[in-house]
């Protein structure tokens, strides 16, 4: 249902997490209350980006084998990534980095596919099982390595929407790369609308969903890709065999910008066989709603 | 024929201008006294620059001369300083409600 009332609002843009991310607030707040949601999402990329030096994730990295003090916020992080992995048997898990450069995803050079030796090779690092948290210390295995690709933008989004909600904001619009978009809304205001692309085409969007309170997450392959011999792999990797994922889209509606990215990843990581096992304890663990397009344009309602 | 008569006349034409001294003279000296000229009105303008005049009017009421227009004092700055107090701008635009957002996988 299109909004009845013309609403304006203050919109700045700026390059975070690799994407652009768009921050909306109607004209009433002052352009500072904008200004400080940018600070907090540079103060989260500074503090736990796995590609920012000195970061919490950076030490965990460079000091792999060994303890390293972290704060609470990152033992947060990192409890609720095990158990997700947990659930889904260790098709999605943070410690991948090992097969994403394996992969040739940090590469300049031409990527190939790997031989299958060297995947088994790679994959004996990828173990969630071996992230040891105790009290306030961190410690991963050596030659292991994390990355917080999948989760810490959205993180960062809810920051930004606590910070909003302590501001008595109570309608705003964050963008994040297309990726993660939440609408926050007000009476006056009642949804916001959103384009969804189709799974094969990023010049097409036959579909518009309204938000409310909420956050769409979108994960896919018509963008982002790795194109190895003029074929096209996603950059999604099942983090037990090694493979790229097959599915070609998936939308999910959550209340938590984390939660949605990191199901999201989650669930387009692992096979469709194995999702119907561990769906519901997933929705138990957080709420959600959504669909996913496997390989062959099938959708299945999550 | 005609060539050697083009040829004498452009050699008296020579003659005429290498041989006339005062012509050249007069030419020198008025290009010595545009040049004095120049440096003469750029040196004044040099000098006026170093002084600032200000006019003053007397408030009868305060008992004393004042200024009616604010001057500034100019300070110079180090380049690094200029950098630590120069803050980037914050840029908004003006948006509504009715902007469909597009979700997209490109990050």
């Amino acid at each position: 249902m299109l909004p009845t009332v013309t609403k304006y609002y203050f919109s700045h843009t700026e390059w975070l997490f690799h994407c652009h991310i768009k921050i909306k607030l109607p004209v009433c707040y002052s352009a500072d209350i904008l200004e400080h949601c940018f600070d907090l999402l540079a103060e989260v990329d500074k503090k736990y980006n796995s590609y920012q030096p000195d970061s919490f994730f950076d030490r965990i990295n460079r000091n792999a084998g060994h303890f390293v003090a972290v704060d609470n916020t990152t033992i947060q992080l990192i409890s609720s990534l095990k158990e997700i992995s947990r659930i889904v048997d260790g098709n999605y898990d943070i410690s991948i980095m090992p097969l994403l450069r394996l992969w040739g995803f940090y590469r300049q050079d031409s990527a190939r596919v790997p031989q299958r030796s060297e995947l088994d090779g790679v994959l004996q690092l990828v173990d969630y099982s071996r992230i040891e948290v105790s009290e306030n210390r961190v410690r991963i295995g050596v030659g292991q390595e994390l990355t917080t690709g999948s989760f810490l933008k959205a993180y960062a989004v809810d920051c930004v929407l606590d910070y909003l909600r302590s501001k008595g904001v109570d309608d705003a619009l964050i963008n994040a790369g297309g990726s993660t978009i939440y609408g926050m809304n007000s009476a006056d205001h009642p949804e916001w609308e959103v384009r969804i692309p189709h799974p094969l085409s990023a010049d097409e969007s036959p579909k518009i969903t309204s938000l409310h309170n909420a956050c769409l997450t979108l994960s896919g392959q018509a963008n982002n890709y790795l194109l190895i011999d003029h074929r096209r792999y996603s950059h999604i990797l099942n983090a037990r065999t090694g493979t790229p994922s097959s599915h070609l889209q998936i939308v999910l509606t959550t209340n938590s910008a984390f939660w949605g990215d990191v199901l999201a990843t989650a669930l387009m990581a692992s096979p469709i066989e194995a999702t119907n096992g561990f769906l519901g304890e997933l929705k138990r663990l957080h709420p959600f709603s959504g669909y996913l397009t496997d390989g062959s344009l099938q959708n299945y309602t999550l | 024929m005609h060539l050697k008569s083009i040829l004498l006349y452009l050699l008296a034409l020579c003659l005429f201008l290498l041989g006339n001294t005062d012509l050249w003279k007069k030419l020198r000296a008025e290009q010595v006294l545009k040049k004095k000229q120049e440096e003469t009105i750029k040196a004044n303008q040099d000098l006026e620059s170093k002084f600032e005049v200000q006019q003053l009017e007397f408030n009868r009421v305060q008992n004393q001369w004042e200024n009616p227009i604010s001057y500034f004092q100019t300070i110079h700055l180090r380049d690094d300083e200029v950098v630590g107090l120069r803050k980037k701008k914050f840029k908004v635009r003006i948006e509504t409600n009715r902007h469909v957002e597009h979700a997209s996988d490109s990050h």
